[in-house]
């Protein structure tokens, strides 16, 4: 954890200048309703949870984080340059020729960002493994991955649950951005019935449902939730495009870039006018 | 093979702890060895191929070193991205360890042929794949995974396949061409264990006094261009033998150096067709209705040489 964010003032302006950082960015791709959707989590994570720093980034005994919804990057560049883990100046690159800040996570090119990722489906059994690897190394370091509830219609993820399961990984946590909208359609359209706390739960992981834009329920969730004996999944309930009203909840904010008026809007909104 | 893989793997996990055998639920009682001497380093992922090599990976990204096991297709084609992106692009050092290689387990029908891993995993950077082609190189290659720096892929057979080298006596550079026999007509160059096939044919070729050398590749990728360009400046005629289709093999990436090097050397390539087979075949079977067999290995080079001989007696 980077500073303890204690003050409720500072929260929300800290909030508010990643969903400004974001907005700049999307203006050169799609994804800002995605990454709207899973900011206060990596807000929370990088800020009060994680044991990671811009200097431990290759410490054995760190905290490892993986955005396994690699689309939802923008998110976590304007988290690690608000953090110091990288010059805030890069966000300005985004999406350009050479630069190393791509539409998704490119492997081995910042600190703070453990593996590419991109193609959904990967993450959690990466993490898995990771966590696995810790233990069997005796250190006490934990593992956090992100999905999106979209993310889990990919079988793999199943896979890496019932493995993470097998092998007794209570450092383990998933963390569900569950915002209902996938790309073309609802979560309840593409999976119809489908419980997620209740899948999570029948293969034997302790679960926990939270509001996914409470900054200081999710700390304390997060910050708690490798502590149950079983690999964890938070189901964060999310809004998909939270804190810009007019992308609140619409799809075509999963694909739309932000430009001219949408952009001015957007930040006028964000800086409370 | 598969046994020289286990017996050497023992031989090693037992002095590096960053081992990690993982398994697709096979390979019935073949790892009780492994598991007596550390339970924590042996890992039954169950029947979940993609999710296996996932874990590895990120086991690999806390300094271990990973071996995933299974048979060829599950364990290759089954999980494809997930060995692009886990192990190949976020460089995580696993050692892909596929059983059944080629028809190896003929009678089990196609979906338990690896007759395309090879050139499906050559779409791949940075993959090392390994081809031996009898139970030592087998241990050659366990030994070199220790010392890896790439992810690699280890095509086995299944078991019984006879020696070539004498683990006493040679210590064949895997890491590099070598020739297995010497000759003056031409070069047969092969990978893997249907090495076995051409020496039978290349018995029959020498009744027909065509003595062709005769090279193996056990380190297919990297592909050594520049032993292979040398073979072809020097050699009147190449044939490749590969226990593969042809599309991304050894007898393409050949032909493309044929191509380049313009030399005028005759070349020939043996490969599997591209189709299923029609009804249940054992290997033997399947290896001579792709031609493959060493009958069929003679007389296509028997074909190619006379080629020459007319060529240059008819001026």
């Amino acid at each position: 954890m980077i500073a303890p964010q204690n003050n409720r003032a500072s929260i929300n302006e800290f909030l508010l200048e990643l969903r400004r950082d974001i907005i700049m960015m999307a203006a050169n791709s799609a994804h800002v309703a995605v990454a709207l959707s899973c900011v206060d989590i990596l807000a929370a994570l990088y800020a009060d949870v994680l044991n990671i720093t811009p200097l431990t980034v290759d410490a054995p005994e760190r905290d490892r984080f993986i955005l396994s919804k690699g689309h939802g990057c923008m998110a976590l560049y304007a988290v690690l340059a608000r953090l110091g883990f990288i010059e805030h100046t890069l966000l300005n690159t985004y999406g350009h020729n050479g630069s190393v800040l791509a539409e998704h996570p490119l492997a081995g090119k910042l600190g703070g960002v453990e593996c590419a990722t991109g193609s959904l489906g990967h993450g959690l059994a990466i993490g898995a493994g990771m966590a696995s690897g810790l233990k069997l190394q005796g250190i006490l370091a934990r593992v956090f991955v992100l999905l999106g509830d979209g993310e889990c219609n990919e079988g793999s993820v199943w896979e890496a649950a019932a493995l993470s399961r097998a092998g007794k990984l209570d450092n383990l946590v998933a963390i569900v951005d569950a915002n209902g909208l996938q790309a073309c359609s609802t979560f309840e359209d593409i999976s119809p019935g489908m419980g997620l706390a209740d899948c999570w739960r029948s293969f034997g992981w302790k679960v926990f449902e939270v509001d996914g834009h409470d900054y200081q329920m999710l700390v304390s969730v997060l910050g708690s939730a490798a502590e149950t004996g079983l690999p964890s999944a938070i189901l964060c309930r999310t809004i998909k495009g939270k804190g810009v009203n007019f992308m609140e909840g619409d799809l075509e904010w999963h694909y739309r870039q932000v430009r001219d008026n949408d952009r001015d809007k957007a930040l006028r909104m964000l800086n409370g006018a | 093979m598969r046994d020289a893989f286990f017996s050497e793997l023992y031989t090693i996990f037992r002095h590096d702890r960053r081992i990690v055998f993982l398994t697709g639920d096979l390979g019935y009682k073949l790892f009780d060895q492994l598991k007596e001497h550390d339970p924590s380093r042996v890992i039954n992922c169950g029947i979940r191929e993609a999710g296996m090599i996932g874990y590895a990976a990120g086991l690999a990204k806390t300094g271990l070193l990973p071996f995933v096991y299974s048979i060829t297709p599950f364990v290759t084609l089954r999980c494809l991205e997930q060995i692009k992106i886990d192990l190949c692009y976020n460089q995580a050092n696993v050692v892909i360890v596929g059983v059944g290689g080629g028809f190896a387990y003929g009678p089990n029908g196609p979906t338990h042929h690896g007759i395309d891993d090879i050139g499906v995993l050559s779409c791949l950077p940075r993959l090392t794949i390994w081809t031996p082609s009898d139970p030592h190189e087998v241990r050659l290659c366990v030994r070199a995974s220790t010392s890896l720096e790439s992810p690699a892929y280890l095509r086995l057979g299944r078991n019984k396949e006879p020696h070539i080298f004498d683990s006493q006596k040679d210590s064949p550079d895997i890491s590099q061409p070598a020739m297995v026999r010497e000759g003056s007509d031409g070069v047969i160059i092969t990978s893997g264990f249907i090495l076995h096939e051409v020496l039978k044919a290349v018995d029959l070729l020498n009744q027909h006094n065509i003595h062709p050398a005769v090279v193996r590749i056990t380190t297919l990728r990297p592909f050594p261009k520049e032993y292979i360009s040398l073979m072809i400046a020097n050699s009147k005629q190449i044939m490749t033998v590969e226990e593969h289709v042809a599309t991304g093999g050894l007898g393409q990436e050949t032909a493309k150096i044929v191509a380049e090097t313009c030399t005028g050397t005759r070349f020939r390539m043996l490969a599997i067709p591209l189709e299923f087979p029609d009804a249940c075949y054992d290997r033997e079977s399947l290896l001579a209705r792709s031609g493959l067999d060493a009958d069929s290995i003679a007389a296509a080079y028997r074909t190619l040489a006379n080629k020459g001989e007319a060529a240059f007696g008819g001026g």
